[in-house]
C-alpha cells in the first residue's frame, strides 16, 4: 500500500512568498464589486497590490471570488510575513491550455502569443485579442472580452455555434431562445450593413469569427480543421497510444431522438428523449479535435503528477489547474515548460493522426514547421498563472 | 453498526455494501411492507420473455432503488412522496427516464432491451405492472410558468427506506472520501475502494493500462487531505457561508438552464446539498486524514471520486478541504 503524502510546513522562500501574494490576488479576483481585476494584473502589480493593501485585505473577504480560499490565503500570509513556516497549497492555471497545446503541436508563434507562451514578461488575454480581431474584420466596435469569451472556449472544444454563443452573451439569451437569437443576429447584420448569410449556410458572424480566429491563432485553426477531417462516417471507435503508454479509446457518440406514444389511464401521451448512448460517427461529429487535445493535456497532467509526487511532494489537479506547495510552484512551472518544449520539437500530433487514420488512404497533414522556439516558451512567465 | 463506530475503511464499506443483490431485494421488499404478487412477477417474466428469477430480482431492485430514490438521501417518512422529497422526481416521466437508463448500473433492462426504443416501452410497461403495488401514480392539473394548464403525473411511493438503506444508495452514487490510502491500481488490478470496485478508465475507455499510467492515479490517491478548519470563523458561520455559496451556485445553474431545473428552486437544492455535505464532513471529521479514489476518462484525464467533498468540485467542495499538514 502507498504511503500517505501530506503537505509540508515550511518557511517560504522569497519566491514562495511572491507566489503567495499572487494566490491572494487570484483568489480575490475582484470581479464582483471592485474595479481591480487582481487576477489579471501583471506579476509585479499583483505583488504591489498585496503590499499596498496589506492592512485592508481582510475587509475584502465578502467580495472575493473564491471566498474560502481567499480567507485561508490571508491567514497564511499573516504567518508567512512573520517568517513562520506555512503549509499552503496554491492552484496555478494553464493560460488557455487548448491554444497552448495547438501552439506547441504546430510550433506556431502567433498562436503562442495569444496564450502566454511567447509573450515573455507581457500578459496576453486571448478573449480581448479575439474581440479586437473580430471588430477589425467587421469594421465595428461591438465585440469585447465578455461577449467573445464563451465562443472562443467552446470553439476550441469543437463547437460550431460561435455566432449563437456571442449573441447569447451580448443579449443574455439562452441557447434555446432560437427566435430571439436569430432576430438579434439579423438586426446586427442590418446595423453593420452586411449580408446575414453571405455564403448561404453560415451567418456573417460565424464567418467573421472564423476569420478572426485564423488571424490570432492561424496554425491552431488550420490544425483543428485538419484533425476534424479524421472523423469517418460510420466508424464507431478510435484508438491511439500516448507516449507514456496510455491507450485512448473513444466511441463516437451521436444524439438520436427516441419517441413513442404511451397509453396511461386512457390518455395517450407522447414522450420524447434525446438518447446519447448510440454510437456512430456522422458528418457533423465534432469530437475528434477536442479528444486529441484532451489526450495531450491528460499526458501533460500525468507527467507533472509523477514528477512532483516522486519527490514526495503534494500535488493535486483539476485538468489544467495544478495545486502544489507555494515553495514548489517554480519547480512545477519549470517542468511544465520542459513538457511544452518537448512537444514543440516533437511529431506527436503526426503520430496520433496516423494512428487515428489507421491506414486510411488519405491522411490529413498538419504543418509542424513553425517559428515558435524554446526560448519563447521558457521566457514566458504567464503560461501558468 | 453506526458510521462513526467504523475503525477501518473495510468496515465503512461493509456498512454500505450493496453487492449482495438478493439480500438487498429482501430488505427492500420488507420495507415496502408488501410483496410483489406472483401474478405481477409473471407479468414481468412475460415482459422480459424469460423465466430467469434472478433477472426478475435485478429488475425489481432497479425499480425499487429508483422509485425509493435512496441515493438522494431523503429521511425516513411515512407515505413517502416524490413531491415532498424532490420536485424533480415528481413526474412519472423522470422515473421512466431513470428506469429506461437503469441508473443503478446493474444494466438489467439495458441488457434485455439493447434497443433504446424497445427499452423505453418496456420501462413504461414495468411501471404499469407495478403500479398500485408499491407506487401510486396520480394525475394532477398544474400550471406552467406561462400559465398554460397541463396534466402532470405525480408519483407517490407507498413505502420508505430506513436510514442505512439511504446511506447504501448514497454511497453508490456519491462516494465518500476514504479513511485509508486507497488500494493501488495495477495492470489488470482494480484499485481504489476495497469493495464496490470500478475500472481504472471510466465508461467505454480502454481498461488495460500500463503500470506507469496506474502509478499516476496511485500517486494522487496517496495524497492526504483534511477538513478546512477555518481559523477565522466558527463552524456555524462556515455552515451559513457554505449554504449561501451553494445557494448562489444552484441559482446560477438554474439561470443557465431553466428548462432542466424547472422543478427545482435554489433553496431546495441548497437544503439538500448542505445536508449531505454536513453528513460527509461529520464522517471524515472523525479521522486524522482522508483520501480520494482517482481514475481516468477515456482520453486520460484524471478524476477524483466523491460528490460532496472533492478536490475538483465547486468552490464550496474545494474550499471545505485542504491538504493534510505534516510537520
Amino acid at each position: 500500500m502507498s504511503k500517505a503524502i501530506g503537505i509540508a510546513k515550511e518557511v517560504l522562500s522569497p519566491r514562495g512568498l511572491e507566489w503567495l501574494k499572487v494566490d491572494v490576488c487570484n483568489c480575490y479576483a475582484g470581479n464582483h464589486n471592485s474595479e481591480v481585476a487582481t487576477d489579471k494584473l501583471l506579476r509585479h502589480e499583483q505583488i504591489k497590490w498585496v503590499d499596498d493593501n496589506l492592512s485592508e485585505l481582510h475587509l475584502l473577504v465578502a467580495d472575493a471570488e473564491e471566498m474560502p480560499a481567499y480567507r485561508r490565503a490571508l491567514k497564511v500570509l499573516s504567518d508567512a510575513l512573520y517568517g513562520k513556516p506555512v503549509a499552503h497549497m496554491m492552484y496555478v492555471d494553464a493560460s488557455n491550455q487548448a491554444l497552448q497545446l495547438y501552439a506547441v503541436l504546430t510550433s506556431c508563434k502567433a498562436t503562442a502569443l495569444v496564450c502566454n507562451l511567447a509573450t515573455r514578461q507581457a500578459r496576453a488575454d486571448a478573449y480581448s485579442m479575439l474581440a479586437e480581431a473580430l471588430n477589425e474584420v467587421l469594421g465595428c466596435s461591438v465585440f469585447n472580452r465578455k461577449n467573445c469569451k464563451k465562443a472562443l472556449m467552446t470553439t476550441l472544444y469543437g463547437s460550431r455555434e460561435s455566432d449563437v454563443q456571442i449573441m447569447c452573451a451580448m443579449h443574455n439569451y439562452e441557447k434555446s431562445d432560437v427566435n430571439e437569437i436569430q432576430d438579434a443576429l439579423a438586426k446586427l447584420a442590418l446595423d453593420l450593413g452586411v449580408e446575414l448569410y453571405p455564403d448561404g449556410e453560415d451567418s456573417f458572424l460565424k464567418v467573421a469569427f472564423n476569420e478572426a480566429m485564423v488571424k490570432i491563432a492561424p496554425n491552431a485553426m488550420k490544425a483543428m480543421a485538419q484533425i476534424q477531417k479524421l472523423n469517418k462516417l460510420g466508424r464507431e471507435s478510435y484508438m491511439w497510444a500516448m507516449p507514456d503508454g496510455f491507450i485512448v479509446k473513444y466511441d463516437v457518440k451521436k444524439d438520436v431522438e427516441v419517441s413513442f406514444d404511451f397509453e396511461y389511464q386512457g390518455i395517450v401521451e407522447s414522450m420524447e428523449f434525446v438518447e446519447e448512448d448510440v454510437y456512430m460517427a456522422d458528418k457533423k461529429s465534432a469530437g475528434m479535435a477536442p479528444n486529441i487535445i484532451h489526450s495531450v493535456d491528460g499526458w501533460i497532467c500525468r507527467q507533472l503528477i509523477l514528477f512532483i509526487a516522486n519527490q514526495g511532494r503534494f500535488i493535486t489537479t483539476t485538468h489544467d489547474a495544478f495545486g502544489v506547495h507555494l515553495n514548489d510552484v517554480d519547480m512545477l512551472k519549470n517542468k511544465y515548460d520542459d513538457l511544452l518544449v518537448a512537444l514543440n520539437g516533437s511529431n506527436l500530433l503526426e503520430q496520433i493522426i496516423k494512428q487515428v487514420a489507421n491506414g486510411a488512404s488519405s491522411i490529413p497533414v498538419v504543418s509542424q514547421e513553425g517559428d515558435l522556439v524554446e526560448e519563447d516558451i521558457r521566457a514566458s512567465i504567464y503560461s501558468l498563472c | 453498526m453506526e458510521l462513526e463506530e467504523c475503525k477501518s475503511q473495510y468496515g465503512v464499506e461493509m456498512l454500505f455494501d450493496t453487492s449482495d443483490k438478493k439480500a438487498l431485494l429482501v430488505v427492500l421488499l420488507a420495507h415496502a411492507g408488501r410483496r410483489v404478487s406472483e401474478s405481477k412477477v409473471n407479468d414481468i417474466k412475460a415482459l422480459i420473455q424469460s423465466d430467469d428469477e434472478e433477472l426478475v430480482d435485478l429488475i425489481l431492485i432497479d425499480f425499487l432503488m429508483i422509485v425509493g430514490n435512496p441515493a438522494f438521501g431523503k429521511v425516513q417518512k411515512e407515505n413517502y412522496s416524490f413531491l415532498e422529497a424532490s420536485k424533480k422526481n415528481s413526474k412519472r416521466m423522470f422515473m421512466l427516464k431513470d428506469l429506461y437508463r437503469s441508473v443503478y448500473g446493474m444494466l438489467s433492462l439495458k441488457r434485455i432491451f439493447p434497443d433504446s426504443s424497445e427499452r423505453l416501452k418496456a420501462s413504461a410497461k414495468l411501471i404499469k405492472i407495478l403500479n398500485k403495488v408499491i407506487i401510486s401514480i396520480k394525475m394532477k392539473e398544474v400550471y406552467d410558468y406561462d400559465e398554460e394548464k397541463r396534466t402532470n403525473n405525480i408519483v407517490y411511493c407507498w413505502y420508505s427506506f430506513p436510514l442505512d438503506m439511504i446511506q447504501k444508495g448514497r454511497y453508490e452514487f456519491f462516494r465518500m472520501p476514504m479513511i485509508e490510502v486507497p488500494d493501488e491500481w495495477g495492470e489488470g488490478i482494480k484499485g481504489g475502494y476495497q469493495l464496490n470496485k470500478t475500472s481504472i478508465v471510466k465508461n467505454k475507455g480502454y481498461k488495460n493500462q500500463p503500470k506507469i499510467v496506474c502509478d499516476v492515479v496511485n500517486a494522487l490517491q496517496s495524497m492526504a487531505w483534511g477538513l478546512n478548519h477555518d481559523c477565522f470563523l466558527s463552524p456555524e458561520v462556515i455552515a451559513i457561508e457554505e449554504y449561501n455559496l451553494i445557494h448562489d451556485e444552484s441559482q446560477a445553474k438554474i439561470d443557465a438552464n431553466p428548462d432542466k431545473y424547472k422543478f427545482n428552486s435554489a433553496v431546495n437544492m441548497a437544503d439538500v446539498r448542505t445536508k449531505s455535505l454536513s453528513v460527509c464532513k461529520q464522517f471524515v471529521n472523525g479521522y486524522d486524514m482522508f483520501h480520494f479514489q482517482w481514475n481516468y476518462d477515456a482520453r486520460g484525464r484524471v478524476y477524483a471520486s466523491g460528490y460532496d467533498l472533492n478536490p475538483q468540485g465547486d468552490s464550496y467542495k474545494k474550499g471545505a478541504i485542504v491538504p493534510k499538514v505534516v510537520e
